[in-house]
């Protein structure tokens, strides 16, 4: 590990910044000092990625003044901010999957010679490894590397064009717990080198376990900076949303329904590329139930998902909902069966941006009585339905006629959510329900899901946060590399178990 | 004061909402504007600006023969901005109507040309002819959006020029007219057409209002429509809802492609009569520019249609009163321009935002 000069001190002065319709910042004063990790908290959004869009010139402040040892700067391109040695990995990793390692280092680097041989290449970027100590092969290929490798090659990339002031936005999103501790290890080891490391996160328990300080953003405000040897997990949630944490413990009434409302036999299905991402799941959902399927990120669940709701073909195996066979119809049988779907990427592929909102909200019921019938569909009655759902769904919103893209995300997410229970008679799909949400709004999605299962609704909760699945599940199986690992009852299963499952190392073993 | 002269000060912010009154206003505004110009224009040639426009506007409106010629010009437009519209409900960009009015007029003319029974029966039969010219000359680019995702805008434009110079070969080749003087670079009259229904403006005028009643009718009040209009938002609510959206492009431009068939047919039927070099008379074109500047309300279109017939229409009076054909088209031209413009333009806005970077500035310099 290097040890050069260290990070510079920074600091942001009254920084604002607003866009059409919303104030991101309002006068923020933050500082970074090297030798330290620092937390950005806050919820979504708070201001927490804007701010930091800001200091990597991504963005120009309305208002305020940052400085760099207290000199005046002012960082009119990401260039200039690089020059100063900031560098940010963003949440979405901005690297070419078909080139190695050692190519996605020198893209785009102005100290890349101009002409180079590969062998050459590979060199420059093994020192470049060993200078910095990563566990990185130089020649393989971005899309055979697990996210955690991913990362480490952002970082590299980050260190490697000078940056003294690392900034990560929500780094563990998309890690396995033993990945988050390897990624907190080299941060640390960074940290002590002299580098000032910032980490925007929502994560309290991580922010809590691995930083120095700790910074807290609601509503674009800054609440406070203190040390984290002063914070709990519990202060700060109450700071970052304004109250405290609803208790997590849900009330559910026990069902002997026998009634099977989803029954799914040795299912395989093709992803988007043509290759087998499903192998034989098989399981059933009971009327009353939530059973909740674990994993991590990219091993089927979007494809599942997909396939339950008839979106996506299966290559064999067979679908019942509701006691009807569905295998490869299209998704307007299954929701003449009562079925609700919340995919993963709910904004992009459930809603159509550009249009009004009570067309959108119109999106599953257009052709069913009041809004349509024989073919005909009523504007003026889509009209009134979306007024009385956007009431119930406590969307904020004066006109259901401008795009609902104009909608802030959050709002955006409760339209999908209450458009879809409602359809939800008998089997209701949701995918990361709470992704991108506030906590606020966690906890209502949460409630809602869990009244729906009271009514009766059966209910397959995919989701990547253990704490969701085991505070609403009655049943969790664990999903890894398209197969189900193994299903246990929420009260039997342990935390520690459904990790190692989600890893895959069970299977390993067998 | 000096602060708000300082460009850096002004931002340019995008609206969220523009209501339709703004948008209606903006484009009168900008119609005025380039009639300012070009009565600028006109008075530099040497002529006076108002006069010319009081005889443009009196020999259009002012007797039953210029109607007669507004709704010979207007009957096409509205036809073919229905057709673009059509497709512009789904996001396609079908630039190709001029095209496969086109193909309208070609089919028209082989069948029209060879087949023989009671008029009555033969247009009945050579509307159908001229749908499915048009539409086949939209489904190629249709399979290559629909399954290769290959642009529509440009495959359909390309083909507008091999519609056109296909429609100059025949009329001057093939389907020449042999029995006359010999000099018409023109098929043979086709001896079966539209009734006239006031003097000589013929029945297709009254199909073109059924089309656009019908197109407004499926576009508010149709379940077909909404899928059209979600899907061409974002074509992944497609599998959402159950509706293949590969599919419904193909069908769309079908449709669109058909109507502007259509368009052909009526025209030729009705006003031509024989197939010739630049039939269309870029009323594909107009269509268009109608669809879009209408965004297609039903109303919008037969409003812009009116005002498209309008222009045109002058534009014959202002040649016959000696102004060039060339200083005509610029008029048109620059009007067009001015509302498509203000169609653009009124979407953003200028804000003033006061920042302290100068001060920054100044602090540095120090």
């Amino acid at each position: 590990m290097v040890s050069e000069l260290s990070a510079p001190q920074i600091s942001m002065s009254d920084i604002s910044k607003s866009f059409p319709g919303i104030v991101a910042n309002d006068q923020v004063s933050i500082q970074f000092e090297p030798f330290q990790i620092h937390a950005l908290l806050g919820e979504n959004g708070a201001g927490k990625s804007t701010l930091m869009n800001i200091l990597c010139g991504i963005y120009q402040p309305d208002n305020g003044s940052i400085s760099v040892n207290k000199k005046l700067v002012k960082f009119k391109t990401p260039q200039h901010s690089i020059a100063s040695g900031i560098g940010m990995v963003h949440q979405h990793f901005r690297l070419v999957s078909t080139f190695t390692v050692a190519e996605n280092l020198h893209l785009g680097w102005d100290k890349t010679p101009r002409f180079i041989t590969n062998k050459k290449l590979l060199n420059r970027a093994k020192d470049l490894i060993s200078k910095y100590d990563f566990n990185v092969s130089v020649d393989s290929y971005i899309e055979q590397l697990s996210i955690g490798e991913q990362q480490r090659v952002e970082i590299l990339k980050a260190l490697s064009r000078g940056a003294k002031t690392l900034i990560l936005d929500e780094p563990t999103a998309v890690l396995t717990p033993d990945e988050s501790k390897k990624l907190f290890n080299t941060l640390r080891k960074l940290a002590k080198n002299g580098y000032s490391i910032i980490i925007i996160s929502h994560k309290l328990k991580e922010v809590v376990l691995h930083t120095d300080i700790i910074s807290v953003l609601r509503k674009g405000k800054k609440v406070v900076t203190m040390n984290t040897t002063e914070c709990d997990e519990e202060s700060l949630g109450r700071l970052m949303i304004g109250r405290t944490i609803v208790s997590k413990k849900y009330k559910k009434s026990v069902f002997h329904q026998p009634k099977i409302v989803a029954e799914v036999r040795n299912i395989c299905a093709n992803n988007d590329k043509g290759m087998t991402v499903l192998n034989n799941i098989s399981f059933k959902v009971k009327a009353g139930e939530i059973l909740g399927i674990a994993g991590v990120t990219g091993n089927g669940q979007r494809e599942l998902s997909e396939v339950l709701s008839g979106i996506r073909k299966t290559t064999s195996g067979s679908i019942k909902i509701n006691g009807v066979d569905l295998t490869n119809k299209s998704s307007k049988f299954y929701l003449k069966q009562g079925l609700g779907f919340i995919p993963e990427d709910r904004i992009g592929s459930s809603l159509a941006s550009s249009k009004p909102i009570y067309l959108n909200a119109s999106l599953r019921e257009y052709n069913s009585e009041p809004l349509g019938k024989n073919g005909l569909f009523y504007p003026i009655k889509a009209k009134n339905f979306t007024n009385k759902l956007i009431k119930t769904a406590k969307v904020d919103s004066k006109d259901i006629n401008i795009p609902v893209a104009n909608l802030s995300g959050g709002n955006q997410q409760r339209l999908i959510l209450h458009r879809e229970v409602r359809i939800a008679k008998h089997f209701l799909i949701v995918v990361y329900p709470t992704r991108g949400l506030d906590i606020a709004a966690m906890e209502d999605i949460r409630k809602i899901l869990i009244d729906l299962r009271n009514k009766g609704v059966g209910i397959l909760l995919i989701s990547e946060e253990l704490d969701e699945i085991f505070s609403l599940s009655d049943r969790v199986a664990v999903i890894f590399q398209g197969s189900l690992m193994d299903t246990f009852e929420a009260d039997e299963a342990e935390l520690s178990q459904i990790g190692l499952l989600m890893g895959g190392s069970v299977k390993n073993a067998r | 004061m000096l602060d708000k002269l300082n460009k850096d000060n002004w931002k340019v912010q995008t609206k969220l909402v523009v209501s339709k009154k703004t948008i209606f206003f903006a484009q009168l505004l900008a119609i005025l504007f380039a009639l300012f110009v070009s009565s600028i224009v006109i008075k530099l040639s040497g002529l006076n600006p108002l006069l010319l426009g009081a005889k443009a506007l009196n020999s259009t409106l002012g007797s039953f023969f210029g109607l007669e010629q507004l709704g010979i010009l207007l009957t096409p437009i509205l036809i073919t901005a229905v057709a673009a519209a059509t497709a512009f409900r789904m996001g396609l960009w079908n630039i190709g109507i001029e095209g496969q009015f086109y193909l309208g007029t070609i089919a028209v003319t082989l069948v029209g040309l060879n087949i023989e029974g009671p008029n009555f029966l033969i247009l009945i039969i050579l509307v159908i002819v001229g749908i499915i010219g048009g539409a086949l000359w939209a489904l190629l680019p249709a399979l290559a959006k629909a399954y290769a995702n290959i642009s529509e805008i440009i495959s359909t434009l390309m083909l507008n020029f091999i519609a056109i110079l296909l429609v100059n070969y025949l009329a001057i080749g093939p389907l020449r007219d042999k029995t006359g003087a010999g000099v018409m670079a023109s098929s043979a009259r086709i001896s079966y057409s539209l009734p006239e229904w006031f003097g000589a403006l013929h029945i297709g005028f009254f199909f073109a209002l059924i089309i656009l009643g019908i197109y407004a009718i499926v576009s508010f009040y149709t379940q077909f429509s909404y899928e059209t209009e979600m899907i061409g938002a974002n074509s992944k609510v497609g599998p959402y809802i159950g509706v293949s959206a590969s599919k419904r492009i193909i069908l769309i431009m079908l449709i669109s492609g058909g109507i502007a068939g259509l368009a052909g047919m009526v025209e030729i039927t009705g006003n031509i009569h024989r197939l010739q070099d630049g039939i269309s008379n870029q009323f594909g074109i107009f269509g268009i520019i109608v669809a879009v500047l209408s965004r297609g309300s039903p109303l919008g279109i037969l409003i812009g249609s009116v005002f498209i017939a309008l222009v045109l229409n002058s534009g014959i009076v202002l040649q016959s009163v000696g102004l060039s054909v060339n200083s005509v088209l610029f008029l048109t031209g620059l009007i067009l321009l001015a509302v498509t413009c203000s169609e653009v333009l009124v979407r953003y806005k200028l804000v003033y935002v006061s920042q302290n970077i100068n001060l920054i500035k100044e602090k540095n310099n120090d």
